[in-house]
């Protein structure tokens, strides 16, 4: 969503963002991304822009689906026609479907009690302790 | 049909990451199985031609290996792919859906109008077109769909193919393409390096990994009691981590480590894709989730659908005790 709103609006984008400082007294933003194994990257995006935020100090909650259902009763939609501002290429469904499990783990069933000593001798089994 | 498919070579920290080869290997079948087409490498980066060498699932490497150009540039490659794609070098992308090129996809199909397959975790040829498999939901759904005329954007969800397949040594040629002028929007400044002094997880043989269903930080004491009985360390999934209440160091998944330990015991941890991409291969993966239908039972070896509040202290009793009979 963030990327296509920023092509749209034709604003420079930056995804997976995980912190936002504002610099050179508010013309410009001092992004951190995120990337992989801990590491992240600092980026300077002039404003405005599209950020992509990845986690928040608080971080929102999601609505409850009750909410949702009992807005949806109440709220009015108005439907308004806008052009659309880009080409766009649809693509042909075929099918969807639930994907088949690859492996399924062996459950083990019982007491937390019976759980925990057949999980200690798994683990004697396996050499781990 | 012809298959003419542009790799873009995902690259971090100075190593090319297994994306590259998921995506060469199956860019190659797909040519072979069309009859027709070419596999294209994109690669930019500083200092990087040096790995043309590993690509040779490529017919052909178009390098960028300038003095001050990074991967990590992301306005530089959406200007070089949408050049690629009007150009008619291409007309089938593959991207690593990794956080480095996260949003690139979006970007060039809103630029392009070229249709982007998001998660995608499947390419075939059916009938003579390109079938694609995408995830929905975090993998709970999939749901297959045409690619019109051979062309699009494809962000593959790694982990999806082999990397073996597309582990071809060879020569492929090799052109050596300008930089094009750019107007810069996110101008990279610098790498910052994960926090020093915390143990490195990806080290360690036993990993007793929390997620949300700790539900508090007061209950993290358990774990790392359990984890100490076995030898081993606390990890954790994102939100414990966004939370503060481990530090981003002890984090397994996409943007966190990747581990493969003897034993990674997820407690209270969902599986969602992002997750599963930093442990799935773990030597043995026991799940504890009260959830029976927690995607995590799906890649787990043993699970146990017991609240991990009431089976975290007799564990590390049985634990205990069968080290003490051992002694
Ligand atoms: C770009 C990107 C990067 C990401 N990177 C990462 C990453 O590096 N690492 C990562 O982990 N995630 C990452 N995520 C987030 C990921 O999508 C999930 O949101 C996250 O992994 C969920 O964490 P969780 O399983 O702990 O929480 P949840 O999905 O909320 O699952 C909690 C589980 O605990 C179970 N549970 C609750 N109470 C108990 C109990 N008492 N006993 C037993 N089970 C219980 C529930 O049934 C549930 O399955 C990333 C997401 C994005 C978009």
């Amino acid at each position: 969503m963030a990327p296509s709103l920023a092509e749209a609006l034709r604003l420079p984008y930056l995804g997976v963002v995980s912190g936002v400082s504002v610099s050179e007294g508010g013309r410009k933003v001092v992004v951190v991304k995120e990337f992989s194994g801990g590491f992240r990257g600092e980026y300077e995006l002039p404003v405005p822009a599209v950020l992509g935020v990845q986690a928040a100090e608080k971080p929102p909650r999601y609505v409850p689906v009750a909410k949702v259902r009992s807005a949806a009763r109440t709220g009015k939609i108005e439907i308004a026609e806008v052009p659309v501002p880009f080409k766009l290429t649809v693509l042909e469904v075929g099918r969807m479907y639930k994907p088949k499990l690859a492996g399924r783990a062996e459950m083990l069933e019982g007491s937390v009690q019976d759980i925990a000593e057949r999980l200690a001798d798994l683990l004697v089994e396996r050499g781990i302790i | 049909m012809n298959a003419n498919i542009l790799v873009l070579v995902d690259h971090f920290n100075g190593a090319l990451r297994e994306i590259t080869f998921e995506m060469l290997g199956v860019a190659r079948n797909l040519v072979d199985t069309a009859g027709g087409g070419s596999v294209q490498a994109l690669l930019v980066g500083e200092g990087t031609a040096g790995w043309v060498s590993q690509l040779g699932a490529a017919d052909t490497v178009l390098l960028l290996d300038e003095a001050g150009q990074e991967l990590l540039s992301p306005d530089l490659t959406l200007t070089l792919l949408e050049r690629f794609i009007e150009q008619k070098t291409a007309s089938l992308l593959m991207l690593g859906g990794t956080n480095l090129t996260f949003g690139l996809g979006a970007r060039l199909a809103m630029r392009t109008g070229l249709p982007l397959v998001n998660f995608c975790r499947g390419v075939q040829v059916v009938n003579g077109a390109i079938v694609c498999t995408s995830a929905l939901f975090g993998g709970k759904m999939l749901i297959d769909v045409c690619l019109p005329g051979e062309c699009g954007i494809l962000n593959i969800a790694p982990g999806s193919f082999s990397p073996e397949a597309g582990k071809v040594g060879g020569t492929p040629a090799v052109r050596e393409i300008p930089k094009p002028a750019v107007e810069e929007g996110a101008v990279f400044r610098r790498l910052i390096a994960p926090a020093a002094g915390d143990l490195d997880i990806t080290k360690c043989e036993v990993l007793v990994s929390v997620g949300r269903g700790i539900q508090d930080k007061e209950n993290l004491p358990l774990a790392q009691a359990l984890a100490e009985a076995l030898g081993g360390a606390v990890s954790a999934s994102r939100p414990v981590v966004d939370q503060g209440w481990l530090p981003l160091t002890r984090q397994v998944g996409k943007s966190g480590m990747t581990v493969a330990p003897k034993l990674y015991l997820a407690l209270g941890i969902s599986g969602a894709p992002e997750h599963q991409e930093g442990m799935k291969d773990s030597e043995l993966i026991i799940a504890i989730n009260t959830d029976p239908k927690a995607p995590i039972f799906d890649i787990a070896h043993y699970g146990a659908t017991v609240d991990l509040l009431d089976l975290m202290e007799p564990l590390k009793a049985a634990v205990e005790k069968r080290r003490a009979v051992a002694k």
